[in-house]
């Protein structure tokens, strides 16, 4: 786990999480929700947002009871602070509209086991202030909103030439339907992990200095 | 919260602290999620009916209203009845659709069945009067972009559906056979698919002909009951 | 929201769940471990069945749990009460394979433990009861899942060994590269659809 930016101030530990550490195109963690509601941007933004709110939601209240937590009991007690979150937001979401809780359907509870949110209550919010917790828990969330984002926007431009169902590129387009699939979404995460190795590798070399890429780590 | 003051004090390894803190933290947990489902709930009810009213207006056309309907299975065979109630959510229920004037326009009726990659669900709308069914639309479905969702967008299959004739065979005293289709159409998957979502189309046309086929009996063993809701 | 009963036999819930709808090929479940673990042939193999008895239990407890909370009314409860069993049936299995074999505890390392957090055993735990299936059947369901994601498992820790002995360019080297492979075994596990029999 990162826990490398532990100096940062609050803006620079939640522009950490949005770019150099964006927990999905950097450090690959939380990947079932990314690949499996990214056919469309409108369900990237939901779940996006909806994972967002589960992580700051329980980052806070995992670092407001991190005194009194006994080591041992820390995974099960994170957990089912995570498990209420995502019980609540699944509540909200379905008195929002049913429309979407159903484009979302099992995906919304399975973020109870999405690796970044447990990932950020061990090793950022149970050992730092609620201050940075927060200011962590916001960043990691935009960028994995972010990353959410990026990738459900290439997969409905070129799946069926519309975003956020708008046609953009005409009623002649024929779309490519492999891009909306579940092999289209592992296409185009491999295709976004490559730019944004080429672009980090780019800076740096421009830069001179020498710069340990995080690879895959484990989530 | 009085457990977690306890705890600080305490020695954070004794086997009975960790108990209490994870029963403590559960404890909350279970009250929150309560406190959140009772204060959505009603909203979400509606959400959920507005939601099935809407998909069956689409296929009624002409309905403005819709009510609920719950077969009660009071006797042996077909000696039930149909009672009106609140309870949208189970697939149990058929949605009776009504025009201005209160006048019985079809029911609207959920159905499910195996299509290409994963279950299909959709709802279709059936005329009793006519015995005709009057369109459907696909509530949820995993099939192929591009080819097996054509069966919603694809014209000229989802007109075969339109004043689709529904035939009744009666066999003595068994329950009576339901299949879609005219005289000339002798089968249900005699409605021509789509090349290229042969499997598709054909588990459309299957799932409603099953479907009306279930309730067909029923429908017709207490009519009056839908016909007479609004006038 | 609990339907009667769902009339598909056993054989088809079986190859639908682990081939046409796989669960790491086709819902994205356990990508974790699928490309965390998979370097290894034989470390990637034991992951899988250790996996797929879980997700077995899983379903089970998935099962009974969902009837109890009937029961009591209090279907709210389901995620929590899952999750919660989920967690000490891994922490169980965590320890029996730390007794029984250290050498595979060691090779597992951080991945036992994260089996809380695999989207596969929450997942095949819930689907069940969306799928409305009978206490065999769901049993089947969660044996055939296991199946698929341990072969899914196989088939790319046997592919990447085989890229070990390779030189890709410096760009794809890593997750991309294995991302690519999913999508490609993904995209030849699309040629099962349709098979498992008719309704």
């Amino acid at each position: 786990m990162h826990t490398t930016d532990a100096a940062a101030s609050e803006p620079g530990v939640f522009a950490n999480g949005i770019w150099k550490q964006n927990p999905v195109l950097v450090q690959v963690l939380g990947m079932c929700p990314v690949l499996a509601v990214s056919n469309t941007t409108i369900n990237a933004l939901a779940m996006g947002l909806a994972t967002a709110s589960v992580l700051i939601l329980s980052s806070a209240t995992v670092s407001l009871l991190r005194h009194w937590i006994p080591p041992q009991a820390r995974i099960v007690t994170f957990i089912m602070v995570i498990a209420t979150f995502v019980t609540c937001v699944d509540y909200l979401v379905q008195s929002i509209s049913i429309e979407l809780h159903r484009a979302l359907g099992a995906f919304l509870s399975l973020i109870v086991v999405n690796c970044l949110v447990l990932g950020r209550a061990e090793a950022f919010a149970s050992q730092q202030s609620v201050r940075r917790s927060l200011a962590d828990a916001a960043g990691m969330g935009c960028g994995f909103l972010f990353a959410l984002l990026c990738l459900g926007t290439v997969r409905e431009l070129v799946g069926s030439g519309q975003v956020f169902g708008y046609p953009l590129l005409g009623d002649r387009y024929q779309g490519w339907a492999i891009m909306l699939l579940p092999p289209g979404g592992f296409f185009s995460l491999a295709g976004w992990l490559m730019f944004f190795r080429w672009w980090t590798l780019r800076r740096h070399s421009a830069s001179g200095s020498t710069f340990q890429l995080s690879g895959p780590t484990d989530g | 919260m009085s457990q977690t003051s306890l705890n600080k004090t305490a020695n954070p390894t004794s086997p009975w602290q960790i108990y209490l803190v994870v029963v403590g933290v559960g404890v909350t947990c279970g009250t929150l999620i309560l406190a959140v489902h009772e204060a959505t709930r009603q909203r979400i009810t509606d959400n959920r009916a507005a939601y099935r009213d809407q998909a069956a207006i689409t296929v009624l056309p002409g309905a403005i209203r819709v009510t609920s309907f719950r077969w009660d299975d009071t006797g042996q065979g077909l000696s039930g009845h149909w009672v009106a109630d609140g309870d949208r959510q189970s697939a149990e229920t058929i949605l009776a659709g009504y025009d201005p004037a209160g006048a019985l326009v079809g029911v609207a009726i959920e159905a499910a069945g195996r299509g290409y990659q994963d279950t299909i669900r959709l709802i279709y709308g059936y005329s009793p009067t006519q015995q005709v069914i009057l369109g459907f639309r696909i509530l949820e479905s995993r099939e192929t972009p591009g080819l097996g969702d054509r069966v919603e967008t694809d014209s000229a299959f989802v007109d075969q559906f339109r004043g689709l004739p529904v035939q009744a065979i009666d066999r003595g005293n068994e329950e009576p056979r339901v299949e879609l289709g005219g005289a000339d159409q002798q089968r249900a998957w005699q409605v021509d698919g789509i090349s290229g979502a042969t499997v598709t189309s054909r588990a459309v046309a299957r799932t409603i002909a099953e479907s009306v086929a279930r309730w067909f009996p029923r429908i017709e063993a207490d009519l009056s009951t839908l016909r007479e809701a609004h006038l | 929201m609990v339907e009667a009963t769902n009339p598909e036999s056993l054989w088809s819930i079986f190859i639908r769940a682990s081939l046409v709808n796989n669960f790491v090929l086709a819902y994205f479940l356990g990508i974790c471990p699928f490309l965390g673990v998979s370097g290894k042939l034989q470390t990637a193999g034991r992951m899988g069945l250790a996996v797929a008895f879980v997700m077995l239990i899983a379903t089970v407890c998935g099962f009974a749990i969902e009837r109890v909370l009937d029961w009591i009314d209090a279907p709210f409860l389901n995620l929590i009460s899952l999750i919660a069993v989920i967690a000490t049936t891994v922490q169980l299995i965590e320890m029996f394979v730390k007794k029984v074999s250290p050498t595979l505890f060691r090779a597992l390392g951080i991945y036992l433990p994260l089996m809380t957090t695999n989207c596969a055993i929450l997942g095949v735990a819930l689907f069940q009861s969306n799928h409305g299936y009978g206490f065999l059947q769901a049993v089947v369901f969660g044996l055939g899942a296991g199946v698929g994601f341990w072969l899914a498992l196989v088939l790319i820790a046997g592919l990447r060994e085989k890229l070990d002995l390779v030189d890709p360019p410096d760009l794809v080297k890593g997750t991309a590269l294995t991302l690519v492979l999913a999508g490609i075994l993904s995209l030849c596990f699309m040629g099962f659809s349709g098979i498992g029999g008719g309704s």
